[in-house]
């Protein structure tokens, strides 16, 4: 019994000693990352001081964009979605709706408010899919179509939306995302300025939840009253701001987020479309297109842009945002194992020897080592072993670390974009910046850990995602507004 | 010895937090106030300024208190500035002048010599919007200036002023290797008119491969007949990007004449240049075109067949009559391209309205309706049969459908 205790007490404090090492070096690379993306986002805030959109827009040069939208039982959204898009501020694009087999009445809705008829579409098949039942168009809106297919998962979706676009560049989107109005100018302009090697963009994703929406368009931007929500408001600014734009810059992305990317069609079809057998299909083609570029050696960008923006709805309840999470981290996990010839590998540069590794050990991992560490916690007080002091100095360490990434990420928004313009929303942004490091990052990582019990199990649940649809409402012009079009008029 | 050390590094990190949250607030409350005083500024002066802009005469002073300084001027110029855009004629006159007078242009043309390439940039681009004479040597001097984004703001700012200085140094610039700086390069230049369209067609030999490309494309955006024979002779250039821009460029120009240098370019044996030519002929509009596109619905390549079909369409009467005949090729491209055509116009619709008529017209539809029939082409044909507004024309429709249901397993 004493040899085990003491077997016990050895391998906790190895493990307490390798927690310490482990969270050092993981709050270095997120201080790299912070300090990274502050400087790119500083650069890129003066790099566009100009908007000069209106030329890409009316440039016969710009190339033109199929924008994707995937669409399973989405009829809460679908038509204020694609009416948003249609809206977008850009020269040439069509818009192609895939209904994935959806149940509801997606299909009737969209068909019913766009005037939509059936047409017998005649188009490649480049990537095998799910059968399509029919092609709708419509006379009113002849950049938009659908297509009607059995249910065959998202990425089948999309591949089916491969085959049906016409142009060189196609922009996928989720059915309840609303796009801002220059965001497809915003993120074609990496493939302008580097025509050649750019083969995929992502833009921004912020929360819906808490605006005001009007006919398709945020209108008024605020955070949502609901706690939960908030502090996914925040991880999402942490996520994007400093952990995509810092791996943009180290031309290391590996995940472009399927609510807003845009991708070159040629390079996609060369890797066979989207697979169909992760649970997120976003990041497995983007590592995807990052494997096949480096294994054909041809020069390209993967670039993140933090200025286009696509609001999303997020997870208003709990066991919602646990199947979100969950299905995340069960695709990376998937996608980190089918990919695991990368890790360490000198042929994909920075790639494969840190971003690959960082997110193996750190993102994938990470939960894991936390949730272990809590136990560890436990046992050594079992033991006898914990230093109450030591220990809580080091909880301190870690929480106010944690704080200080959550404001760091609000001090780049408060920097370029500002989009919560209220001081109460600031204040709130704060505040949980603060309280997500008491229970809320504990429950994700529990989520993620479950994650690894699905994975090994070979559980592919998707899980139910309930709409609310977008809150509308009327707004008021303003009177200066009404003075200078008058005086614009009588010019 | 552990815990000072994590003593420290909480007191560390600590000290880091609170700096961050009182900078956060800080930043905030700074630029609400200063966001705060020029709102009540801009609503103190906007009232005197938009009388200034549309009245005819009278000096900046009879219309805001002079001499005006600091930040109140500041706003001045941003209002001033903010109007360039959606006013022209006189009163962008007025704002020039009203610039000049502010001291806002001599002080913009002095950050021209900033050292840092980001306020020359941000001075080209306000001097540009002001529109002022005085700027115009200024700005020629930095389209040399070692950073691209400066050289491209002050082509564009002369490009605003008029000043055709400009057009040299930015056809040269047609040659940078980014796409984005071409296509502002191409803007800039479009703008400028005749001046732009001799000097690019002047230096043409000298370009190179991509920078011809782009010229090709001004000089389709600048519209002028005068060009038509120019690129009409590089329909027969070497590189294929060259004869495909050209082709769309003559489309772009719209002169008939054209014509059949583009039903050559039909020929081409690089696709993208019959794409470009059938879609030309589409705008050119001359019925003529029409046999050309019809042989084009059976090329090997769709984005061919389609612009063709598109074009087709764009010719009007003649166009429709040939997707009909179309309907009896033995090509099947050709046959399905012309049926997609049809439904996307709406016409299959029509043809579908006139069946149950009584004259030659609804035995044309019916002849067009079961041979799309027969091709198995019938997912719209059927949702007509359940959804036409008359039954007589459900029956009859329900009746074409199933007695092509045989041929069409066999032909479609």
């Amino acid at each position: 019994m004493q040899g085990l205790k003491l077997l016990l007490t050895d391998l906790v404090i190895d493990f307490n000693y390798f927690v310490l090492f482990y969270f050092l070096v993981l709050n270095t690379i997120y201080l790299l990352l912070f300090l990274v993306s502050l400087r790119e986002i500083w650069y890129f805030v003066r790099r566009t001081f100009f908007s000069d959109y209106q030329q890409i827009m009316q440039s016969e040069m710009t190339w033109p964009i199929s924008v994707l939208v995937p669409a399973h039982n989405e009829e809460k959204t679908i038509v204020q979605t694609v009416r948003s898009l249609q809206m977008v501020n850009f020269g040439e694009f069509e818009v192609i709706v895939v209904n994935d087999g959806s149940t509801d009445g997606t299909l009737e809705r969209v068909v019913e408010a766009f005037e939509m008829r059936r047409i017998d579409h005649v188009y490649r098949r480049s990537i095998p899919t799910a059968p399509v039942r029919g092609t709708y168009a419509s006379l009113e809106h002849p950049n938009l179509l659908i297509v009607d297919k059995e249910k065959g998962g998202k990425s089948d979706a999309l591949n089916a939306g491969i085959n049906v676009s016409r142009f060189p560049l196609f922009c996928s989107v989720d059915a309840d995302s609303i796009i801002e109005d220059n965001a497809l100018l915003r993120v074609v302009k990496p493939f302008m300025e580097h025509p050649e090697e750019t083969v995929a963009v992502g833009g921004i994703v912020r929360i819906v939840n808490g605006c005001e929406v009007r006919e398709g368009r945020v209108n008024k931007v605020a955070l949502p009253r609901s706690g939960l929500a908030v502090f996914q408001v925040v991880e999402y600014l942490r996520a994007f701001l400093t952990g995509r734009v810092g791996w943009s810059v180290l031309r290391s992305l590996l995940i472009i987020s399927g609510a807003f990317g845009l991708y070159r069609r040629r390079e996609v079809i060369e890797i066979g479309g989207y697979e169909r057998s992760t649970d997120t299909e976003d990041l497995e083609l983007v590592v995807r297109l990052h494997e096949h570029m480096r294994r054909k050696r041809r020069p390209y960008r993967i670039v993140f842009v933090p200025d286009p923006v696509c609001w999303t709805e997020a997870p208003a309840t709990l066991k919602v945002l646990q199947r979100q999470r969950n299905r995340w981290h069960r695709g990376l996990l998937q996608s980190l194992w089918r990919h695991k010839t990368m890790l360490f590998n000198p042929r994909y540069g920075i790639l494969g020897l840190v971003a690959m590794p960082y997110f193996f050990l750190f993102e994938m991992l990470g939960p894991f080592v936390e949730v272990v560490g809590y136990a560890a916690v436990l046992l050594s007080w079992f033991l006898g072993i914990l230093n109450p002091g030591f220990f809580l100095l080091f909880l301190a360490v870690a929480i106010l670390y944690g704080v200080f990434l959550s404001l760091a990420a609000i001090l780049l928004e408060e920097i370029s974009f500002r989009r919560y313009s209220s001081w109460e929303d600031l204040f709130r942004l704060l505040l949980f910046g603060v309280l997500e490091n008491f229970g809320y990052r504990q429950m994700l990582a529990l989520f993620k850990v479950r994650s690894f019990y699905d994975f090994l199990r070979g559980s592919r649940k998707w899980g139910k995602m309930d709409r609310t649809g977008f809150p509308e409402r009327k707004r008021k012009e303003p009177v200066i507004e009404r003075e200078r079009a008058r005086v614009v008029e009588e010019k | 010895m552990n815990e000072k050390i994590l003593l420290i590094v909480v007191g560390a990190v600590g000290l880091v937090v609170i700096s961050l949250t009182f900078s956060i607030l800080l930043m905030k409350s700074w630029r609400q106030g200063r966001i705060t005083r020029q709102r009540r500024k801009r609503r103190a002066i906007e009232p005197g300024l938009l009388r200034y802009l549309g009245s005819r005469e009278g000096a900046l002073e009879r219309f805001i208190p002079m001499p005006v300084e600091g930040s109140l001027r500041a706003a001045v110029v941003e209002l001033l500035l903010e109007h360039t855009s959606i006013l022209k004629g006189e009163a962008m006159e007025r704002i020039t002048s009203a610039l000049e007078q502010l001291g806002m242009v001599r002080e913009e043309i002095g950050r021209l010599r900033s050292g840092s390439a980001w306020r020359r940039a941000a001075a080209a681009e306000r001097l540009g919007l002001a529109r002022s004479p005085l700027a115009v040597e200024p700005l020629a001097k930095r389209l040399e200036d070692p950073d691209e984004e400066v050289r491209l703001r002050a082509g564009r700012a002369l490009g605003q002023i008029r000043g055709t200085l400009a057009v040299r140094p930015l056809i040269a610039a047609l040659s940078e290797p980014s796409r984005w700086s071409t296509m502002r390069v191409a803007e800039i230049l479009s703008n400028m008119g005749s001046e732009a369209e001799e000097e690019l067609i002047r230096s043409y030999p000298d370009l190179a491969p991509k920078a011809r490309v782009a010229a090709l494309d001004i000089l389709g955006r600048l519209r002028r007949p005068g060009s038509a024979s120019f690129i009409e002779q590089r329909l027969r250039d070497e590189d294929p990007d060259v004869r495909a821009r050209a082709a769309h460029a003559l489309g772009q120009i719209g002169d008939p004449t054209a014509y059949r240098s583009l039903l050559e370019a039909m020929q081409d044996p690089e696709w993208p240049v019959r794409a470009m030519a059938a879609k030309a002929l589409g705008r050119l509009r001359v019925p003529d075109s029409a046999p050309a596109l019809a042989l084009r619905l059976r090329d090997r390549q769709w984005w061919v067949r389609s612009n063709s079909a598109q074009a087709l369409i764009e010719l009007g009467e003649t166009g429709t009559r040939t997707l009909l005949d179309v309907l009896d090729s033995p090509d099947i491209y050709a046959r399905h391209q012309a049926v997609l055509m049809l439904q996307q116009t709406g016409l299959v619709d029509r043809y579908v309205d006139q069946l149950c008529r009584a004259d030659e017209e609804a035995t044309l539809a019916r002849r067009v309706v079961s041979r799309i029939a027969e091709m198995g082409r019938v997912d719209r044909l059927e949702e007509l049969s359940r959804v036409h507004r008359f039954e007589s024309v459900r029956e009859t429709l329900a009746g074409i459908l199933r007695k092509a249901a045989p041929a069409s397993g066999a032909r479609a």
